[in-house]
């Protein structure tokens, strides 16, 4: 329609020139310093780089280190295993939260959810220094805890047992998430329209059956899209493991990003680290293709 | 009249409602016995409030207690209170110098991003060009990419640039950072208002800066503070970027300076927590002030980004 007249083509190519014109401050400043490094990290991974003599020409050499690395693969583990329990507690417990404040009777409710979502404002420094003291083994609060009701003898040290970390670090990652899935769910809960629940009260259903046959399939969709974002910042997860365990003891707890750091600033092989950082970056990438695609098939 | 409310009734669509009115003033017992139950949500939630008041609680009153009484009674109430660990935190700390640094970053972040994020808005939500969908996916990886995965590239070119270990280290890649999710959300907003609104103004001979600024900000205005509001909330508790692009106190925020703090002072747990506590007291106002604005944001945000 636009092509027909001189004109009319003139006119669109101003109005091009425009939305440019508009974006370009922008697109600049994120191009600088998110495009750029990210070229950057490409052709870095393609270079052996010590930081101190010249970067020289590897090729895929990296890559096919990376293929035999087993603290690599250990981390892609621990990083598979944090998103699946690392979304699937935040986002079952943010679920039943919601429920309970938009459906249930509940008093206050404000305040309640005031203070439930009150964890994830916290910066993930003050969280960690938070739980770095709940699980300290000797004076944390969570031994003393145990300890006061008889459940243990002496409580394990939380962060410092390889067959305890991971979990131990995924609960600290919930208590920060469950509060953005709880935020989410009672969004959607308070979008449902009320007479699919006064139906449901007529019929006399209990509220089980309420819940398991009309507020479920109601949510189909927001829950996809709920598991997308929480997935995503599961993905997303740094702050914590770097600051409370650097991936330890040993490297129990290391995860994909965390060991890219370590490698790149600690061990100053920059060209291997950045071959890991771009390969996680792509499946990264990839994994929220499927998750987008099978949201929208999952949800509709 | 009576007539008249005889066809209404009779109407398919108005049943809905008047469904409506019969169940919410016929069933009084049912409504009576609800107030009943009311006592066990309230509980549950009550004890799930206990996620929060117990490792809060537990933490203010570490950090009223002395060292030994921390670390050989965790969950008791302090003896005699001690309001002198958050002295000695404040000053041990350096909070002054840090909150000084974490306000200035990210007072100026968020502003820059609101002046970049608005105009690209606006262009994504009312003009067809060519490249939006390849500019628009761009956003969106850069949403799903973490800039984790960037910092070694980030920091020589931070290096490059000779800056750092400045504000400006740390508010350009924040920027950057801070801008796709700030369009998004933007974007969706712009798209949901009136079209005529805004072709009123191009009629009148609006240049697109001015159709911006006196138009389409006065009606954006609740989804620019929800922006603001997340986009603050993330800079201030930004960790990583101060931790590479910073090597002294110059730049250092505010949670970079606790994680050193929480380095040398681990073992002394009252210092410890006063500090926890006077480095979150600054962002719990601003989320309880504009909690709403915060919870809108994420919604909206939410959606806009799927």
């Amino acid at each position: 329609m636009a092509a027909t007249t001189h004109s009319a083509g003139t006119r669109t190519t101003s109005r091009s020139l425009k939305a440019y014109g508009l974006l370009l401050p922008g697109f600049i400043a994120f191009g600088l310093f998110f495009l750029v490094p990210a070229v950057l990290l490409a052709w870095l991974s393609s270079q052996q780089w010590d930081a101190l003599s010249a970067p020289s020409l590897v090729g895929a050499a990296n890559y096919v280190e990376a293929f035999g690395d087993d603290v690599l693969r250990t981390a892609v583990i621990n990083n598979l295993i944090w998103i699946v329990l690392g979304s699937a507690v935040p986002i079952t417990l943010g679920f039943g939260l919601a429920v309970l404040l938009v459906r249930g009777n509940v008093r206050y409710k404000w305040l309640f959810r005031t203070l439930l979502f009150l964890p994830q404002v916290l910066s993930s420094v003050t969280v960690a220094i938070a739980w770095s003291w709940i699980y300290d083994p000797n004076r944390g609060a969570l031994n003393a805890f145990l300890e006061g009701l008889g459940i243990v003898e002496s409580g394990p040290a939380w962060l410092g047992d390889s067959a305890l970390v991971l979990p131990a670090l995924i609960v600290s990652w919930s208590w920060m998430e469950y509060g953005l899935a709880m935020v989410l769910f009672i969004a959607a809960l308070q979008s449902l329209d009320e007479t699919y629940f006064e139906v449901a009260k007529i019929e006399g259903a209990s509220k089980w059956q309420t819940l398991r046959y009309v507020l479920l399939p109601l949510l189909r969709a927001p829950l996809a899209l709920v598991a997308l974002i929480v997935m995503i910042d599961a993905f997303q997860v740094f702050d914590l493991v770097f600051i409370l365990t650097h991936g330890g003891p040993g490297v129990a707890s290391m995860i994909v990003p965390v060991y890219m750091v370590l490698t790149s600033f600690t061990f100053h092989q920059f060209g291997y680290g950045a071959a890991i950082g771009l390969t996680w970056a792509v499946l990264i990438i990839i994994a929220s293709l499927i998750l987008l695609r099978s949201r929208r098939a999952f949800g509709s | 009249v009576g007539g008249a409310h005889h066809h209404r009734v009779a109407h398919p669509a108005a049943i809905t409602p008047g469904l409506r009115q019969l169940t919410s003033s016929v069933p009084t017992p049912r409504r009576v016995r609800f107030g009943r139950y009311g006592i066990w949500p309230t509980t549950l939630a009550l004890l799930a409030s206990l996620l929060v008041i117990l490792p809060i609680g537990w933490i203010v009153s570490a950090s009223f207690k002395g060292r030994r009484e921390a670390a050989q009674s965790p969950l008791s109430l302090p003896l005699s209170p001690m309001p002198e660990n958050y002295v000695e935190a404040w000053n041990t700390a350096r909070f002054g110098e840090l909150i000084t640094n974490s306000l200035i970053i990210s007072v100026t972040t968020v502003v820059v991003v609101l002046i970049l994020a608005l105009p690209a808005a606006y262009a994504f939500a009312t003009f067809e060009f060519r490249g939006k969908r390849l500019l628009f996916m761009t956003l969106l990886v850069g949403l799903a990419i973490p800039i984790s995965l960037l910092v070694v590239p980030l920091f020589y070119e931070i290096l490059a640039l000779g800056l750092l270990d400045t504000h400006l280290a740390l508010m350009l890649p924040q920027v950057a950072v801070g801008f796709p999710f700030a369009v998004l959300v933007l974007r969706a907003f712009i798209e949901g208002l009136p079209r005529d609104i805004l072709e009123a103004g191009k009629i009148d001979g609006c240049g697109e800066i001015r159709l911006l600024t006196t138009i389409v900000v006065p009606l954006t205005r609740p989804a620019l503070l929800a922006v603001l509001v997340l986009e603050f909330m993330w800079t201030w508790n930004q960790f990583l970027l101060p931790l590479i692009l910073t090597q002294t106190a110059a730049a250092r925020t505010l949670p970079l300076g606790m994680s050193i703090f929480l380095g040398r002072y681990g073992v002394n747990i009252p210092l410890l927590m006063a500090g926890a506590i006077i480095s979150s007291i600054p962002i719990v106002l601003v989320y309880i002030v504009f909690q709403r604005h915060m919870v809108k944001g994420i919604t909206t945000g939410a959606v806009a980004g799927s």
